[in-house]
Formats: structure tokens, sequence, C-alpha cells
């Protein structure tokens, strides 16, 4: 029996590794049932994708004049959520938040795994997948080379970079648990786990390569992570669209996309609690510090909103009128309301108050931003495109089964990437977490 | 030249440990620890020289130029029409020199890394097994190990063994 501490969790490396390992799923029926399920939804989102590619982009609602549709207000909200590990391991990390132990894992796979849905969008959107290399700086037999001045190839630059960092990020403090899995493990799983260490030792040397190499990733992912999403600014503020064109894109966006990730971790969190039964190492001090974030950034979405709103407003330039107007008062008024609800008025009200503060006030404000920032990234793309410079093309956007299939299969793809992770790796770096002896 | 193994089932004990032996003049370089965890704070006397800092600055220098004088040379050499506009402005390929740099930066790290950490080598002695809570010295390159062995007992080893 494995010691416990006052508050009921393991204490000491030993009893840590050892409880960590025996809460990851094994083949229960519960979680073949939620693998399948989340595989079944994603199957038919690809099913919608063939359907998309062999009938044409005229299967979905995107036409005249709105081209860009829920593809990229996807894309925009998964690179958004991608910023939860750069956010949470990396600030904490330089910053030496010792509380950031038990959540730190958790956030870096979630950075990884919507980083590789969110990159997807752009290949969806091309409507030919096929041809999507040419994109990529090849002196290719076309003698035709990418547009280096275009945004989207701004684009692909940074998610690569930001996706081969972030996989990195990752990587670095799985080392040595691969090495404590091997150890634990038999047969293919073990082979497995001791390729993956990589031939850790554990030796002092290691150790201190190791602490350095995060550290200095720290820094670099950091810097990557605020010019990947100001890079999906670009390519909105880059076009002469009414409301886009705005030198605040930049910073909002990425305002946005610590918000939206902060939200995002605060839910995978609680679920992972509730279904590993993880509630003697994620406790109520994470999800208050998580919520204090979450307010924070909530008031500083709340401060961008409003100098961006005011300006249009002052400005009054007849086609960004039209736009604000569809906006906040039109046929988007609804949305508008229910945006400045979730982001603003509901983390003001549930973790303005500090004796409110408590892990389900915190989930439902992480829930509740989310939807928030969804509708966010949806009333920049859609209104905008909607209500051109030219009344006689103004048009309206109305998703098809294609978009909304994609998009839930998107959300399925993460919960299936994080059932397939938490089943072979400890979602608590195990030779971080000391179980209670580490400081809070 | 002989090594020695000492197992240590406190980590700090071992880090005092490693102080004692270096006062008897054996060189850091000849003491490996090892251990589950990393042991916080680091014993000052260990700390190994790191060039990783120097290598991802480097590294980002390189892939950053790299990418600039390509992004640079394929503009000029098959010039698309720019509408009056610039054919190569530092603004537009600013944002691709940033993020490959950044790219470069962070293969340097990972190359570091490798090479610091001796990762990735297939001829190596396998590990000492390590307890968990504790820590294992080695020490390599002795003539004489009967006096070492001592100090090592004394600074709390469990048990001291020859490992060659």
């Amino acid at each position: 029996m494995a010691t416990t501490g006052t508050r009921g969790g393991p204490v000491g490396h030993a009893q840590v590794c050892e409880d960590l390992v025996a809460r990851m799923p094994g083949s229960s029926p519960r979680y073949v049932g939620a693998v399948a399920v989340c595989g079944a939804i994603v199957a038919w989102a690809l099913f919608a994708w063939g359907y998309q590619i062999a009938n044409g982009f005229g299967s979905t609602g995107l036409r005249r004049p709105v081209y860009w549709g829920l593809y990229i207000v996807n894309f925009v909200f998964w690179i958004g959520i991608s910023h939860a590990g750069t956010l949470i391991s990396a600030i904490l990390r330089l910053t030496g938040a010792e509380w950031r132990r038990p959540v730190t894992r958790a956030a870096e796979a979630i950075t990884v795994f919507c980083l590789m849905i969110g990159g997807l969008f752009p290949i969806i959107h091309i409507s030919r997948p096929w041809i999507f290399y040419w994109i990529l700086p090849y002196a290719n037999e076309r003698m035709l080379w990418p547009n280096f001045r275009s945004p989207l190839f701004w684009d692909l630059t940074a998610i690569l970079t930001y996706l081969t960092g972030s996989v990195v990020y990752l990587y670095l403090p799985l080392i040595p648990d691969f090495a404590e899995m091997a150890e634990r493990c038999t047969g293919a799983r073990r082979r497995a786990y001791r390729w993956l260490s990589l031939g850790w030792r554990g030796s002092d040397r290691q150790w201190q390569a190791l602490e350095r190499a995060m550290k200095l990733m720290a820094i670099v992912i950091l810097a990557i992570a605020v010019s990947v999403h100001s890079v999906v600014a670009y390519d909105f503020s880059m076009s002469l669209t009414p409301t886009w064109h705005n030198t605040i894109f930049p910073p909002y966006f990425v305002v946005g996309a610590i918000f939206s990730g902060i939200a995002a971790l605060v839910v995978v969190m609680a679920t992972l609690r509730r279904l590993m039964g993880l509630q003697e190492y994620l406790r109520e001090v994470h999800f208050v510090n998580l919520g204090k974030l979450l307010l924070l950034m909530s008031l500083i979405w709340g401060y961008f909103t409003f100098s961006e709103h005011l300006t249009t407003w002052y400005g009054n330039l007849p086609m960004e009128m039209d736009v604000f107007q569809a906006r906040e008062h039109g046929v988007y008024g609804a949305l508008f309301w229910v945006m400045v609800t979730c982001n603003l008025a509901i983390p003001l009200l549930l973790l303005g108050v500090s004796k409110l503060r408590r892990i389900s006030t915190t989930v439902v404000c992480g829930i509740a931003v989310l939807i928030g920032m969804w509708l966010e990234r949806f009333l920049i793309v859609i209104p905008a495109l909607s209500t051109p410079h030219l009344p006689s093309i103004w048009g309206g956007y109305a998703p098809s089964w294609i978009e909304l299939s994609i998009t839930a299969g998107t959300f399925a793809a993460m919960a299936l990437l994080y059932l397939v992770f938490v089943k072979a790796v400890p979602i608590i770096a195990m030779w971080e977490y000391e179980g209670e002896a580490t400081p809070r | 030249m002989k090594r020695l193994r000492a197992d240590f089932g406190d980590r700090h004990a071992a880090v005092g440990a490693v102080r004692s032996v270096i006062a008897r003049g054996v060189p850091p370089e000849a003491i490996e620890l090892y251990s589950r965890r990393p042991i916080e704070p680091y014993p000052s006397l260990l700390r190994r020289k790191s060039r990783m800092s120097l290598v991802a600055v480097l590294s980002a220098a390189v892939v950053g130029g790299t990418a600039t004088t390509l992004v640079y040379r394929a503009q000029m050499d098959y010039p698309l029409v720019t509408g009056g506009m610039p054919i190569n402005s530092g603004w537009a390929t600013g944002v691709v020199t940033f993020e490959t740099t950044m790219a470069g930066a962070v293969l340097g790290i990972v190359a570091a890394l490798l090479w610091e950490g001796r990762l990735l080598r297939r001829r190596k002695p396998p590990a000492p097994p390590v307890p968990s809570g504790g820590a294992v010295i080695e020490v390599s390159g002795l003539d004489d190990t009967n006096a070492l062995r001592e100090v090592l007992l004394q600074a709390g080893a469990k048990s001291v063994a020859r490992a060659d």
C-alpha cells in the first residue's frame, strides 16, 4: 500500500510513479467505448471531407461573398487554443511557479494536438489537398516559387515552426518518464519506451542538459507562440476587408489565444481529474490559480474588444460601420452579445468574487470562454465577408452538413488524441512531481 | 584504472559525498551522479560546462540566414508581378526570417541536448540501478579505491563496490 499524505495523495517519487501508472486507463469497456464514439465521429468527418473533395466546394455553404467560413473560424480557434501549453508551461516554468508541475504536461499536449488539428484546416479549405505541396518553397519543375510576401506562406512557416517547437517541448520532459515506464513494462511496450527514452540513464549530466534545454525551449517557444498568432492575425489585417485592416489585430489575437488556451486547459484538467481520479494531484488550488489567470485575460480581452469597437465606431467609415452594425445590432447581434456574456460577464461574475472561485465555477467559466472565443472568431470572419465594399454582392453564410461534420470531427479528434495520449503516457510528469512534498 | 560505485538511499547524502570525493582531489569529470529525479539544487561542484545556448544561437543564425538568402534569391531570380511594390521587402521577408531563426534555435537546442546529455549513444555501459529516492555515484579513473571507499561510506553510502 502506498504511503499517503495528509490530503490523501501519494508522497515520494516511488509512490507517485506507482500511483500515476496505475491510473493510466487500461482497455476497460468505458475507455474502448469512448474511443469508439470519438473514432466514429472522426470517421464521419473524414467521409464529409471526402464528399467535399469528390463534389467540390459547391457542396459546402461557402459561396460569394463568404469564401472563408467555418474552416477558417476553426483554424483560428484551434491555433488559439494551442497557446495553452505555451502560457502555462513556458511562462510558469520561467517564473518558477511551483504549482505548475501537475498541469504542464496536459497543457503541452493540448498545444501539440490543437496545432495538428488547426493546421489541417487550411488543407481542407483549399479543397484540392493533393496540391498542398505547391506552397512549399522548393525548386520545382514548374519554376513557380510561392509568394513569400503572402501571409498564407507566413502561416506555413509559423505553424510548422510552432508545431516542431511544441513537439520538442512536449517530448523533452517525457524522456525521463519514458525511461521510468520502460522499467515498469514488459515486451513490446518496454522496447518502445526504451527506444523513446533515447538512452536516458538519469545521470547528473543528463538532468542538467535536460533542465537547460527546457529552459531555453521555454524562451524560444514563447517567442514563437506570440509570432504564430500574430501571423494568423496578419491573414486578416493584411487584407483591405472592412474592420480587418487593423493594427490592433495581432496583439488582440494573441490575447484571445492565451485566453482560450487557459479555458481549454481548465476544461481538459477537470475532465482528466474526474475520469482518471486525479483529485489528489489536480487540486482546488490549481483551478483557482488558473481561474485568476482566466479572469485577468478576460479583462485584457475586454479592453482590446472595447478599443477595437470604439475605434471603428468613432472613425464612422461607411463600409466599416456596415460590418459594425451587422455585428452588434443586425443579423449577428445575438451572437455578439452571447460572446460578450461568455467572455466577460460570466468570468467577472464567477471569478471576480473570491468566495465564488472554486473548481466548479472555474470550469463553468472555461466552457463559457471556449464558446465565447469560438463565437469571437466567427464574428471576425463572417460579418466582415458578408458585407464587403460593394453592397450589391452582400450575402450571408449558412454552413452545410459538411462544414458542421468536419467541425464536430475536430472536437472528436481532439478527444481521441487525448484518449490515446493518456493511455500511453502519465498525464503528470512523474519526475517533476514529488507528491505533497512539492512546494505550492 | 578502476571504477567505484556507491549506492545512497538519500539523494542529499549523495550530494555531500560528491563534495567529499572532490575534496579528495578527484576531478568532477570522473564523477557521475545518477538519480531518478533531478537533485535540486544541483551540486555546484558538478556543474558541467554547457555550450547549449551558444549552439542554439549559432544554429538560429545559420538556419535563419540560409532561409533569408533562399527567399531573397528566389524572389530576385523568379520575380513575381508585385504591382509596383518592391520585389524583395525586408518587412515581408522578416516574418519568414523570424520563424526560421526560431526553428534553427529549436534544432540547435535538440542537437546540443543529445550531445551534452550523451543520448542516442549505442555503446554505453548499462546504467546502474538507482533506488527510488536515492542516488548512485560512480567514480572512474581511480588508481586506489580503498581510500575513496572509506570516504563514500562515511558520507552515508549504503554500499560501495567495484564497477569495472
